[in-house]
């Protein structure tokens, strides 16, 4: 992985077509830092088995959105404010 | 009742991000600052055939590229990932858009699903299932239903269904995985903006770029670092540690809640742990904090947000 200084930042700018004069070139190093740091964090999970991710895969499971209605009818019901209907949650909670 | 009665003269606010054929999409950046839509998003096209009535545009983070909108004492339903159309709302990380609802109830939040979600032919990951009413099944019984919440959850009581236990183990690789894979969509949905083919132009001077200056110009800050961010994870050398690896830690998490939807009907998780959920696509309602601020719930380890994830 690159160091990220002052010169990488500036590459990723032009590959991003970001015009970096006047740019807060601190801001953005301090963000990729961050960046780096999630790197590392999903590089301590393990993925070794079954996997099947093809890119961009963002499907759900299998789509059946009536069972959180339920739920919600009996949990939280219409709450507009807390105040108002603090008995009726405690009595549901 | 008919589709075209089912919401007259409801007033609805939609964001700023969703296309209303002659009134302006700004996505609150300069990019846009006078970009009229030339068409209609689909969702925003069924709620005015229902009889909704469009008042105001809401605010948000300049594509939505930061900060959340407070809920207050409101409801908000992320519907499943290809329920509702996604047509004419502003691309900010593809795989996990979704047109989201903001109501008071329960009810209000069914009766708009029934009429916005729905197969649409110009966006193609639109679910061809069957819209239901889900008003009918605001009042089912849920008796024998089975609530999931994590090992070292707040408490949850309710006589009306058994809380079980699951275990969520990818969960603590979520909010990162999240992060970069959104980062890498949106620095890719946010090329299109490049000052020829609509939105803002910078001038260019002999030798300047112009799509550049005039990304530099148009964009604020939480916008470029967002698309720096997205470079870095798209880059050659860090495509496989970032990219890669995040999509196989999402596959992870899916299967993580695929294994607990055996376990149970529905999962109640603290809102505050939500990126999984937007990894996932599933459809979930979340409660804004006001709902349970009181100090009881602080005092007994109650949950004090919810989300309730359905699969």
């Amino acid at each position: 992985m690159n160091n990220i200084d002052n010169e990488y930042v500036k590459t990723l700018a032009r590959g991003a077509k970001l015009d970096f004069t006047g740019a807060d070139l601190q801001a953005w190093q301090e963000q990729l830092a961050v960046a780096a740091g999630w790197v590392e964090k999903i590089s301590g999970a393990d993925t070794s088995a079954d996997i099947d991710a093809p890119a961009g895969a963002g499907v759900a499971l299998r789509p059946d959105e009536v069972k959180p209605f339920a739920a919600a009818q009996t949990l939280i019901a219409d709450f507009p404010s807390s105040e108002r209907n603090m008995a009726k949650v405690k009595k549901i909670l | 009742m008919t589709s075209e009665n089912k919401m007259k003269g409801m007033p609805v606010v939609i964001s700023d991000n969703l296309m209303y054929a002659g009134h302006k999409t700004t996505c609150a950046s300069k990019m846009l600052f006078n970009h009229t839509a030339p068409f209609t998003a689909t969702a925003v096209q069924k709620l005015l055939d229902a009889g909704a009535v469009i008042t105001l545009r809401a605010p948000e983070a300049e594509f939505a590229a930061g900060g959340v909108i407070s809920l207050g004492g409101n409801l908000r339903f992320k519907p499943t990932y290809g329920r509702v159309s996604r047509n004419g709302l502003v691309a900010h990380a593809s795989s996990m858009d979704r047109v989201e609802i903001t109501a008071a109830s329960a009810r209000d939040i069914a009766l708009m699903l029934s009429v916005i979600g729905g197969r649409d032919a110009a966006d193609n990951t639109t679910s061809s299932l069957p819209v239901p009413d889900y008003e009918q099944f605001l009042n089912a019984d849920v008796k024998g239903f089975k609530i999931g919440v994590l090992e070292n959850s707040p408490k949850i009581e309710t006589s009306a269904a058994e809380i079980v236990k699951i275990s969520l183990p990818y969960m603590e690789y979520a909010d990162a995985c999240y992060n970069l894979i959104s980062a890498a969509e949106f620095s890719a949905n946010m090329e299109r903006f490049d000052g020829l083919r609509y939105g803002y132009a910078a001038i260019a001077g002999p030798g300047e770029d112009l799509t550049a200056k005039t990304r530099a110009e148009g964009f604020g800050p939480e916008v470029k670092k967002k698309i720096i961010t997205g470079q870095y994870v798209l880059s050659s050398e860090n495509y496989k540690e970032a990219f890669v690896k995040a999509e196989q830690v999402r596959a992870k998490i899916r299967q993580d809640f695929a294994v607990a939807f055996k376990k149970c009907d529905v999962i109640v998780l603290p809102v505050s742990l939500s990126s999984a959920i937007e990894l996932t696509g599933l459809p979930v309602i979340n409660t804004g904090s006001a709902l349970f601020a009181a100090d009881k719930f602080k005092e007994e380890n109650l949950f004090k947000t919810l989300q309730i994830i359905g699969l």
